[in-house]
């Protein structure tokens, strides 16, 4: 409900994240991709975000790097234009952000939300997509998922995403997350690894 | 807790409880007053309208915190248009709202706003005021020959535009400029740009916003 009630910033993230992982194989049935989830424990990849509005005849673009690693831990650091790292241990949520006087602590960051979004993740974990309580799925043919929120509340703020499975098992090719049709957010990935060897820290550390 | 720190950023009144008021301008010789004039519309333009401007915004909360946003502003100064959209560096859009002429919603309660997208609690009517009107300090700094030229306080040079029940103090200085902005004779807003940072403080809001410009592009084809 919480969710719902507010926009937090930070939703979007253990959800690709998740989906990121869990679309770990390519996959035509909602069984395949659960038992490809199974195989896979974490994921490291660069990210290109593009930010469309009806007023911007250019997207606006991000670029930085992703690091999930199940159940709970995520680094999502953008490196341009903005510096700001979203960093997740074991579900305790932090945000940092650097404008050039030196890195600074977002503490508009909302914990109760985190939890909230936090309690999800086992749902994605194991890539069930089809029975989760606040998105209706579908499969399509060629590897894309399609989301829809359940909730109105949360219609108001995501109308749909979009999961674009890339060729290689175990990764996906992009997101694209609808807000309205005037404002999406596409995320594409690249250089993806999954189960990497992760340094114990780099869901802690700061730059 | 993020909802309580967000009214406060917002909405509530800061400790300030008597902000400077507005003060008769002394007179300079008409040699100063000349060049003043000269200064004044050098710093001040001439902008290109309309255009897009995008920048990442510190917003410094009372008490100490802060948060990171984008912000994009379409304005077409000359036809007093304005369009402000505020994401979140995920790319969540959390306010998207238009000023101008043209245009009126029954959702802001007030002539001249219409809200495109307002997430709570970006969705109070008073404060996508403000948020427009922060956009249209930034957008549109007064281009023309000033009201009155004049020495203010501590002896510095103003040029000073008055517009209905605003005021606009324009004050060069050695790095930038500051622009004051006062309505009905109470200090609302500070404008303060030097080396390419420009930092907007909310006086009757109780935040403040450093703005970093990442673009700005004349918008030729698209009307905002």
């Amino acid at each position: 409900m919480l969710i719902v009630a507010f926009p937090s910033r930070f939703r979007f993230f253990p959800f690709l994240g998740l989906l990121l992982l869990c679309c770990a194989g390519w996959t035509d049935s909602w069984e395949s991709i659960q038992v490809h989830c199974k195989a896979v424990s974490a994921v490291s990849a660069e990210f290109t975000q593009e930010k469309h509005l009806a007023i911007l005849q250019r997207p606006l673009v991000s670029r930085g790097k992703f690091v999930f690693r199940s159940p709970n831990s995520l680094r999502w650091e953008y490196t341009e234009p903005v510096h700001g790292i979203l960093l997740m241990d074991r579900g305790a949520p932090r945000r940092i952000y650097d404008t050039g006087d030196g890195l600074k602590e977002d503490d508009s960051v909302s914990m109760e939300a985190m939890g909230a979004v936090l309690s999800e993740i086992s749902l994605w974990l194991g890539g069930r997509f089809a029975d989760h309580p606040r998105f209706t799925a579908g499969l399509k043919p060629g590897g894309e998922i399609l989301l829809t929120p359940r909730n109105e509340g949360m219609k108001t703020m995501i109308r749909s995403v979009t999961v674009r499975l890339s060729d290689t098992p175990g990764l996906i090719q992009e997101v694209e997350i609808w807000e309205s049709p005037e404002a999406r957010t596409r995320i594409i990935f690249s250089n993806a690894e999954i189960n990497p060897n992760l340094p114990d820290d780099i869901f802690r550390r700061i730059p | 807790m993020r909802l309580a720190l967000f009214s406060l950023f917002f909405l509530s009144c800061t400790a300030a409880s008597h902000p400077p008021v507005l003060r008769p301008l002394e007179p300079l010789d008409s040699a100063a007053a000349d060049q003043l004039r000269q200064t004044c519309l050098a710093l001040s333009g001439p902008v290109e309208t309309p255009r897009r401007l995008v920048h990442s915004i510190e917003a410094r909360l009372p008490g100490g915190g802060g948060t990171v946003l984008m912000g994009v502003t379409q304005a077409d100064c000359a036809a007093g248009v304005i369009r402000s959209v505020l994401l979140t560096l995920e790319g969540m859009v959390l306010f998207d709202g238009e000023t101008g002429p043209a245009v009126y919603n029954e959702m802001a309660g007030k002539k001249d706003i219409r809200i495109h997208r307002a997430l709570p609690p970006f969705d109070s009517p008073g404060l996508a005021a403000g948020l427009l009107s922060d956009a249209a300090l930034i957008a549109c700094p007064p281009h023309r020959p000033p009201d009155a030229v004049g020495s203010g306080d501590q002896g510095r040079h103003i040029c000073r535009f008055r517009k209905s029940r605003v005021t606009l103090d324009l004050i060069p200085e050695a790095d930038g400029w500051t622009l004051r902005e006062y309505a009905d004779g109470r200090l609302r807003r500070t404008l303060r740009s030097a080396a390419g940072i420009t930092e907007l403080v909310a006086r009757d809001a109780g935040y403040a916003l450093d703005l970093d410009l990442i673009s700005a592009e004349s918008v030729k084809e698209t009307a905002p």
